[in-house]
């Protein structure tokens, strides 16, 4: 039977991606001086699955390395070997090649022998070190083995986990066992690690896992054969046995006796799970009150694969139902409907079910802002240690949720961020002590939902940032000039300029010539904000605002000319019709209206948008002035008439068609109509650009 | 992926070769008739009014709503030079499911009148004659005789101007 098994692939990396992640957090929150068992035992099963994933799909030197990982964390699990911080690191490190050896595997690739071996070195040297140590060569010789074909085949090792529900779906690990016997000598290593309390057992539950090594040199496609059909319940590594790997063998003969050795007691073990027993229906009730491991497993959330396209055509198909939803009510504002009671009673349901059926499918969207924290810990972790530093990150609002685009977009900003705090932020040891202050920096990152957006701070509690210095460095460098006064949070702001870097000498760490303006250009692309304040001496503090969702958001409809355009309401800082003294000409033909001391520049939206005029607005006075703000900049955006406000799907322009300026979507209004969506930060530009032109030309 | 870009873009350029016998749409502009793979269309509506995209060409009408989709409209005959003409109750705008750069894209056409959908083999079509004083002639792939009639094929890649990869 030969299954196409590629088209696993992807799935099988997806999960390796997330059990590498596994590994990681659970070192890293790992107490070496009070080990959780359970801890110990998550970060196994997590090696396991990669192990057992990366031998079926062919990726052998994956499933080679990760199956030395594997022993080492046995060994910590039985408890023969007592975990120190160095065995952290080393495991540690060896997440890192992992990830490395991963990205291999994608590209189809092998990865060079000798990097290979040095990446396998430290866990050699842990596992020759430690007591119960097998000889240290048999894994180097796994992975250099299963490369070379010259090496004669005598047999395989077959490491064979039931899922749990193996039997309920009517195959029975004893018969393949028995198959795979008629092949030639098995040896049989039963692993009853996973037998549950005896008041949680459940009798038609297979718990039990095989190390199977089959001494005969058969093909491979034969041990798939007979494994074919419960390859997808059960977890299964195949690792050929060759001539020159004999350690190998010795290692699971060891395995064999720690395990309790010989294949009788397993069939023993094996018989009343299968054969289901009395004592069953006395023990099945029991498990829900008493059971403490399954409590533990079902915290975790239960969750399915589906691909992200079908999720948008679902969301899309939602935002459909909403438009026909408000073009029903429209349509029941007809007076001759008023008084048929039942049917208005039956749109206002209609309209509160599509509501929440939106939400509900945006919902599907969202995931915790924990998916791109994740990686903050082991980042900062790595830092501090390379700048010998001593910093402390304290997180929260982890499981805030929020858009996965927004999540994707966000972890490169974020990363630019915390190692700014962690390079240039906090200060060195001695100056800390120095200046009175604890010996160890504190670096905290947050998120929190704030009215439709999602904040998110970092902030440390490092040397802060010197308005002098950075105005002096603007200066210097010409990006303002010399007379321009500025207040302190305008210094701060300097920051975000393009070609401004605060560290005179790049370091390694941050400052590769990425500076702060991309971060800002990143976080503006997303339709947010970001902001700066700092003390000096006591630290710096940035928060980013972000819409919750690049799909909908809160628009205001303008009427401009006798077309509708969309404003973004998180860009109005108000809506006004001015008097006629608040409006002044400026130089040649550009205007401005003066408000509350200030002179704002106004962008006629009617000339910019090349729109057929309406009724007669000749006169600002005669409309209303939208003043928007972008990039801490505000200016007017001239308009016939405000309508009204309404949440909106966002769609993109070019799916179809090409980008336009001044134009950042569109939408399809409760009429069925398509509506524009503005962009502010292109008007922005859009209004510069003229107010130049009248500059040069007056 | 580009070896199906190819066989995409072959079929739109050269009225898809492979088929003997294939069916076209035909409409009519300014009383002549024009014929387009009917494979390529993907549906037929009738004119309703379109959203205006600020600085667009002469001939692209706006926008419109096609289940959730912003589609563009052209008009085509601004498109290939023809005089405006009002719409009317016949007007209908006809979508196209086309491939641009790899990319699967909808694209609406405004023409005077739907006439017929015809039959005939690829061999039957004749490279259009070079009429200088007509400008609809550079849209053209060629002519066909059917059944008395003279019909133009429209070259969609060029009315729709849609971006092909470099070869």
């Amino acid at each position: 039977m030969s299954v196409d098994v590629t088209r696993f692939h992807s799935v099988f990396f997806e999960e390796s991606d997330e059990a590498v992640t596994e590994i990681e957090s659970g070192l890293l929150n790992l107490d070496v001086t009070a080990v959780d068992s359970e801890a110990i035992n998550t970060i196994f099963r997590a090696a396991h699955s990669i192990k057992g994933g990366s031998a079926t799909f062919g990726f052998q030197q994956v499933a080679a390395y990760t199956h030395v990982m594997e022993n080492l964390l046995d060994d910590i699990r039985a408890g023969k070997r007592s975990i120190s911080q160095d065995i952290v690191d080393v495991l540690l490190g060896s997440v890192d090649a992992l990830r490395h050896l991963l990205t291999f595997a994608k590209k189809g690739e092998q990865m060079d022998v000798q990097v290979l071996q040095d990446y396998l070195h430290p866990l050699e040297l842990i596992m020759s070190g430690g007591s119960a140590a097998p000889s240290p060569e048999a894994p180097a010789d796994a992975s250099s083995a299963t490369q070379t074909d010259e090496d004669v085949l005598i047999g395989w090792r077959i490491v064979f986990t039931p899922h749990k529900e193996m039997m309920l779906r009517g195959n029975d690990p004893l018969r393949l066992i028995r198959e795979l016997g008629e092949h030639g000598p098995l040896e049989v290593i039963c692993d009853t690690a996973q037998m549950p309390e005896w008041e949680l057992y459940e009798p038609l539950n297979s718990y039990l896992g095989w190390t199977l090594n089959l001494k005969a040199p058969v093909e491979r496609a034969v041990i798939d054969d007979i494994f074919a059909w419960v390859e997808d319940e059960c977890d299964l590594a195949l690792v050929p046995i060759l001539e020159t790997s004999a350690p190998i063998l010795e290692t699971n003969s060891k395995v064999a006796e720690e395990k309790k050795d010989s294949p009788s007691p397993s069939q023993e073990v094996l018989e009343p799970a299968i054969s289901t027993p009395e004592p069953v229906q006395d023990i099945s009730p029991k498990k829900a009150p008493t059971a403490k491991s399954t409590a533990t497993s079902s915290t975790e959330s239960q969750s399915i694969r589906v691909d992200l396209g079908k999720v948008d055509a679902l969301i899309n198909m939602v935002g459909e139902l909403v438009i026909t939803q408000s073009m029903l009510n429209l349509l029941s504002e007809d007076e001759a409907l008023q008084g048929m009671e039942r049917l208005q009673q039956g749109l206002m349901q209609l309209h509160r079910q599509t509501r929440a059926l939106q939400e509900g499918v945006m919902q599907i969207r969202m995931l915790p802002i924990s998916f791109c924290f994740s990686r903050f810990p082991r980042m900062v972790r790595d830092l501090s240690r390379q700048l010998s530093k001593d910093i402390e990150l304290v997180m929260s609002g982890e499981s805030t949720e929020v858009d996965k685009t927004v999540i994707e977009k966000i972890t490169d900003p974020l990363v630019h961020l915390v190692r700014n705090s962690v390079d240039h932020g906090i200060e060195t040891v001695e100056e800390r002590v120095g200046n009175g202050k604890p010996e160890h920096g504190t670096v905290w990152l947050r998120a929190y939902h704030q009215v439709g957006n999602i904040v998110i701070e970092v902030e440390d509690d490092g040397k802060g940032l010197d308005p002098a210095k950075l105005l002096d460095k603007a200066k210097k460098k010409g990006l303002i000039s010399e007379e321009t006064i500025f207040n302190d949070q305008q210094a701060f702001e300097l920051i975000f300029l393009p070609g401004f870097s605060t560290k005179e000498q790049a370091s390694d760490l941050s400052g590769r010539g990425v500076g702060m303006d991309v971060v800002k250009r990143n976080v503006q692309s997303l339709g947010g904000s970001i902001h700066v304040d700092s003390t000096l001496g006591k630290g710096t503090r940035f928060v980013i605002r972000l819409p919750l969702t690049l799909a909908i958001m809160d628009g205001q409809l303008v009427n401009i000319g006798e077309e509708i355009y969309v404003i973004p309401l998180v860009s109005i800082i108000e809506s006004l019709q001015p008097y006629p003294e608040m409006v002044h000409k400026v130089t040649g033909t550009g205007e401005a209206i003066k408000l509350r001391g200030q002179y704002l520049p106004v962008l006629r939206l009617t000339e910019a948008l090349d729109a057929p005029a309406g009724h007669d607005v000749s006169a600002l006075e005669n409309g209303i002035v939208v003043i928007v703000e972008h990039d801490n900049r505000r200016f007017g955006l001239f308009v016939d008439d405000l309508s009204s406000q309404q949440q909106i799907v966002i769609k993109s322009l070019e799916d179809n068609y090409h980008s336009v300026q001044g134009v950042s979507g569109a939408t399809i209004l409760g009429d069925g109509r398509v509506a524009l969506i503005l962009d502010v930060g292109g008007l922005a530009m859009l209004q510069k650009e003229t107010e130049e032109t009248y500059a040069q030309v007056g | 992926m580009p070896k199906l870009d190819d066989t995409a873009s072959a079929g739109q350029t050269s009225g898809d070769m492979a088929e003997q016998d294939s069916e076209y749409l035909t409409f009519s502009l300014e009383r002549e008739e024009y014929a387009v793979p009917i494979m390529r269309v993907k549906e037929i509506r009738a004119w309703e009014p379109v959203t205006r995209v600020p600085h667009a060409q002469s001939w692209e009408c706006g926008l419109v709503n096609v289940r959730g989709a912003i589609v563009p409209i052209i008009d085509l005959r601004k498109r290939i030079g023809l005089k405006t003409h009002d719409y009317d109750k016949h007007t209908v705008v006809i979508m196209f499911n086309v491939r641009e750069l790899g990319r699967e894209k909808i694209q609406g056409v405004v023409v005077d009148e739907l006439t017929d959908v015809v039959r005939f083999p690829i061999s039957s079509i004749q490279p259009a004659p070079q009429l200088k004083k007509r400008k609809s002639t550079q849209f053209a792939q060629g002519v066909v005789e059917y059944s008395g009639r003279m019909i133009i094929m429209l070259d969609l890649v060029k009315a729709l101007g849609i971006r092909e990869e470099a070869e």
